[in-house]
């Protein structure tokens, strides 16, 4: 079942192929006979040019969801159903050579800990000249100058002769930004962005942020950006799906999302998040995420929403209203079920 | 957020009582049936033997001369593995030797893993003065060799089952000391130290209730090899004269008395030497799979 | 006001044995802590806040400068003496995951320190009345801590620190390593907790916002100085030091 936010009525015109197209994508854990689910029935078109933000906690598997896309989930990991396609192309069924021709050129990807992506042992400028070599056929100079150029464009001071530097001899924060320039010198299509700055200080995330609005723009590029701080997605994507428990429970445009969510748990995130003045009680979100493999039959948030009705036995499908998609039968929108009152 | 940790000691939520009977059962419950029996076999094996020496109604069986039967081949005459150059029955001196291998590994085994954590403990946790001498003792016993050990106590007191028991493990446990000391360096930097010290709890408790017991898969595992080196320390020393002298059944002294008549029957040698070849594989192949269902990280390594 | 806790021009100095390099944690710092007062202190990696907090519970040495705690110099103190301390001084650390011992049960975590220094019967009569404390059923006190979720084991090292009865509590990014939607739960705990106990709390944060919420007065820390204290309002409403504005300012919105 393929999802996507609601066409305007007058679209004579065949909308465009999206950048990035995940339709029913369900992955599970494999162990011996039995499966786990982690994702279920994940759907998400990201458009050229659009930030979609992907947000939730531990157990989500917005990682997962992403990872399956560019073909690294771990070992034991797999996908049971659905497909990912990237400009129309399915990923999922390539064989692995052209995969491997797309990584990188097409679809790239940036991690949480740039430590680990990086070949500590390699100089910066040869491994980013080595990624372009690999995908087009240009000399050592052309490559080096391109290398040189996007460093400088990501906020690399010297760049020229950075180009010698290792990894470790940058800060976190500028060491992501090599990596964000790794990842993006090839000028992919759609860039997939693992919590790149939850091990940073606030203040260098800013700038990371900042940075990957602009070359969004420049290069009109499609990104996912996954992270569990609903806050820092807020000022990034123009629209934001949220997942709990190995689905899409709330999917909006940024704006909406904040001003009006519609999911009990989106509710709930932003209540958690908000920061209020001194004495006052913090918000949360009562009960504990139900590990895969402990998933209800009904619906997963159940057991932590407080307007909980029968209805909510049956498991909800992601229906349209107004302009979100929300996974809930009472949202937060209407009025609740024959009992109990809106949070 | 991890998705598995192929932690053995992992169980499903639910109340955890006698974790360590669980823990045991789930162990040999993901070991395939070949190490089960094959660890029941050796085990048997060991306390057959040990009994056999140390039951007097059943000394004979072992010990029962012949001196018109010997050099008999397997399966000859009513004894299966045959007879030795003095007419007793192979298969009771093997039973016996493997008893004695295995109570010679136990002890061993057991002793250097008390004095390896000890020691190891003391120099990783107690200071850098303590490091320091502890290193220096470390790096000495670990470089010198069983065999010189071995001959300045049978000298002293005479080649035995003690001897062996003394010059090995007193030479084996540096290399465990070394792995402890290891694994305490990154443990004691570990919150849940860090807040037992806030407690108040004092150090020498600390080393016994959280890394004693955070380093039981890494002894458990090094136990199951150091009876394999310890059953090949003994039947080197013993071939060499100086450990356990008959009439004590030794795989190694069978051996050696069995090289002067290789001639007239090579059972004497191939017997045991096939036995500890056996036993002593196991034992490697037991500890790789202890190690991989204790240590999938890879700390230890085996000497 | 009764101080509780005080620092007296502290320094940690970390020097590379051989190669002449150092590098400065904590530099010159010097504050105090009054009695049921909840202090905050806010920075970000490298910032010393860690440092700080470990000094004061006596498991980093600090390179000069004096630490007091009811009045006792924790690193001058003799042997006798510093047995008083973890009645003094407890701690909850940030990472739920590491701050037990995995092969120890709930109840026996949080009678570690306890049953030492009130007796083993005493401490197991307080593990009860410890766990409703916390909010944790009874049966918990049988469990492990791997079959409890992040926020449980939190409840647990709280429950810990707390049976010793400590004046301060030192809570070191307490609700940093837990999933959003439930560092509510463990805040509201802890603000729970110390009013009922009358707890002075040293509360360690890079969260801006949640120091905001939570505690009297704010501590700034940037490369190891205090580079700003006050009231938190008026340091949100005026920040006087560039670094805390641009703190404030990199504070997530939550509202359109």
């Amino acid at each position: 079942m393929v999802v996507k936010p609601p066409e305007p009525a007058d679209a004579g015109v065949r909308a465009p192929v999206p950048a990035l197209e995940i339709s029913g994508l369900s992955i599970a854990l494999r162990t011996g006979r039995t499966e786990k689910p982690l994702v279920t029935d994940v759907s998400l078109a990201v458009e050229s040019g659009e930030i979609v933000g992907l947000v939730g906690e531990s157990g989500s598997g917005k990682s997962l969801t992403a990872l399956a896309a560019i073909g690294l989930l771990p070992h034991g990991v797999e996908v049971s159903s659905g497909d990912v396609r990237l400009d129309g192309e399915s990923l999922l069924s390539m064989d692995r050579k052209r995969l491997r021709s797309l990584c990188g050129s097409s679809i790239s990807m940036i991690f949480q800990d740039p430590l680990s992506s990086l070949d500590p042992c390699a100089r910066i400028g040869n491994q980013i000249i080595e990624t372009i070599r690999a995908h087009r056929r240009v000399s050592v100079g052309e490559a080096k100058r391109d290398a040189v150029e996007l460093l400088d464009r990501v906020g690399i001071p010297r760049a020229k002769e950075r180009m010698r530097s290792y990894p470790y001899e940058f800060s976190g924060g500028m060491r992501q930004r090599v990596m964000i320039a790794a990842a993006l010198v090839l000028r992919p299509r759609v860039l997939l962005a693992d919590e790149p700055t939850t091990a940073l200080d606030v203040t260098t995330q800013a700038g990371i942020v900042e940075l990957v609005r602009e070359l969004r723009s420049e290069m009109q590029m499609s990104v996912i950006w996954i992270s569990h701080d609903l806050g820092l997605v807020g000022r990034l994507a123009d629209r934001v799906a949220v997942m709990y428990a190995g689905e899409i429970v709330e999917l909006s445009p940024t704006a909406d999302l904040f001003r009006s969510s519609q999911h009990p748990y989106t509710a709930g995130l932003i209540r958690s998040g908000t920061r209020l003045s001194y004495g006052e009680r913090f918000g949360f979100v009562p009960g504990t995420v139900t590990e895969p493999g402990h998933w209800p039959e009904g619906c997963r948030f159940l057991p932590r929403c407080d307007r909980a009705t029968e209805a909510c036995a049956s498991h909800p499908s992601l229906e349209v209203r107004g302009p979100a998609m929300v996974r809930c039968v009472h949202p937060l929108t209407e009025g609740s079920g024959s009992e109990g009152s809106g949070s | 957020m991890s998705l598995t940790t192929a932690d053995p000691f992992a169980l499903e939520p639910e109340p955890g009582r006698a974790l360590a009977w669980r823990a045991g059962a789930r162990l040999v419950h993901r070991s395939n049936i070949f190490w089960v029996f094959g660890s029941l076999v050796l085990l048997v094996g060991g306390v057959a033997g040990v009994l056999i020496q140390v039951v007097p109604s059943w000394r004979h069986l072992y010990l029962d001369q012949n001196l018109i039967s010997t050099f008999q081949a397997p399966f000859s005459s009513g004894h299966i593995l045959g007879t030795d150059n003095l007419g007793r029955d192979m298969f009771w001196q093997l039973v016996g030797g493997l008893g004695i291998s295995l109570s010679i590994g136990v002890g061993v085994s057991l002793i250097s893993v008390v004095l390896g954590l000890l020691i190891g403990i003391f120099g990783g946790f107690f200071g850098q003065v303590a490091d320091a001498v502890t290193n220096v003792v470390v790096d000495v016993t670990w470089a010198f060799p069983a065999i010189l050990l071995a001959v300045v106590f049978a000298g002293w007191i005479g080649p035995s089952l003690t001897t062996v028991i003394l010059a090995l493990a007193l030479t084996n446990w540096a290399g465990f000391a070394r792995i402890v000391r290891g694994e305490v360096l990154s443990l004691r930097e570990r919150d849940f130290v860090s807040a037992a010290r806030v407690l108040g709890v004092p150090k020498v408790i600390i080393s016994a209730r959280h890394f004693v017991v955070n380093l039981l898969p890494v002894t458990m595992v090094m136990v199951v090899y150091f009876i394999a080196t310890s059953i090949i320390g003994e039947a080197g020393l013993s071939f060499l004269g100086l450990g356990v002298q008959a009439p004590t059944p030794s795989l190694g002294l069978i051996l050696t008395v069995g090289r002067d008549y290789l001639a007239i029957s090579p059972w004497m040698v191939v017997l045991p030497g096939v036995l500890l070849a056996l036993g002593v594989l196991f034992l490697n192949a037991l500890g790789d799979h202890l190690r991989d269902l204790l240590d999938p990280f890879g700390r230890i390594q085996r000497r | 006001m009764t101080t509780v806790a005080e620092l007296e021009r502290v320094t940690k100095i970390y020097r590379v044995r051989g190669q002449g390099v150092h590098h400065v944690a904590v530099d010159d710092v010097s504050f105090s802590v009054d009695a049921g007062e909840t202090l905050g202190i806010v920075g970000e990696s490298g910032s010393g806040k860690t440092t700080v907090a470990r000094m004061l519970l006596r498991l980093t040495r600090p390179t000069s400068g004096r630490l007091t705690i009811k009045g006792i110099d924790i690193w001058a103190a003799d042997r006798e003496t510093r047995k008083q301390l973890p009645r003094a001084v407890q701690v909850v650390f940030q990472d739920p995951y590491a701050s037990l011992d995995p092969r120890m049960s709930v109840g026996a975590s949080i009678s570690e320190g306890a049953r030492r220094v009130f007796g083993r019967q005493q401490a197991t009569r307080d593990l009860g009345r410890l766990l409703d404390i916390v909010g944790l059923p009874q049966r918990y006190r049988n469990l492990y801590p791997r079959e409890l979720s992040g926020g449980q084991r939190q409840r647990v090292a709280i429950a810990r620190a707390l049976a010793m009865q400590p004046a301060v509590l030192v809570a070191d990014e307490p609700v940093s390593a837990l999933d959003v939607s439930m560092q509510g739960q463990v805040l509201n705990l802890l603000n729970d907790l110390r009013a009922e106990l009358q707890l002075t709390c040293v509360f360690i944060s890079h969260d801006l916002g949640i120091v905001r919420q939570f505690c009297e007065r704010v501590l700034v820390m940037e490369r190891g100085k205090v580079v700003e204290e006050g009231l938190p309002e008026e340091i949100f409403n005026s920040p006087a030091h560039p670094y805390t504005k641009s703190l404030i300012d990199a504070l997530p919105r939550m509202s359109w």
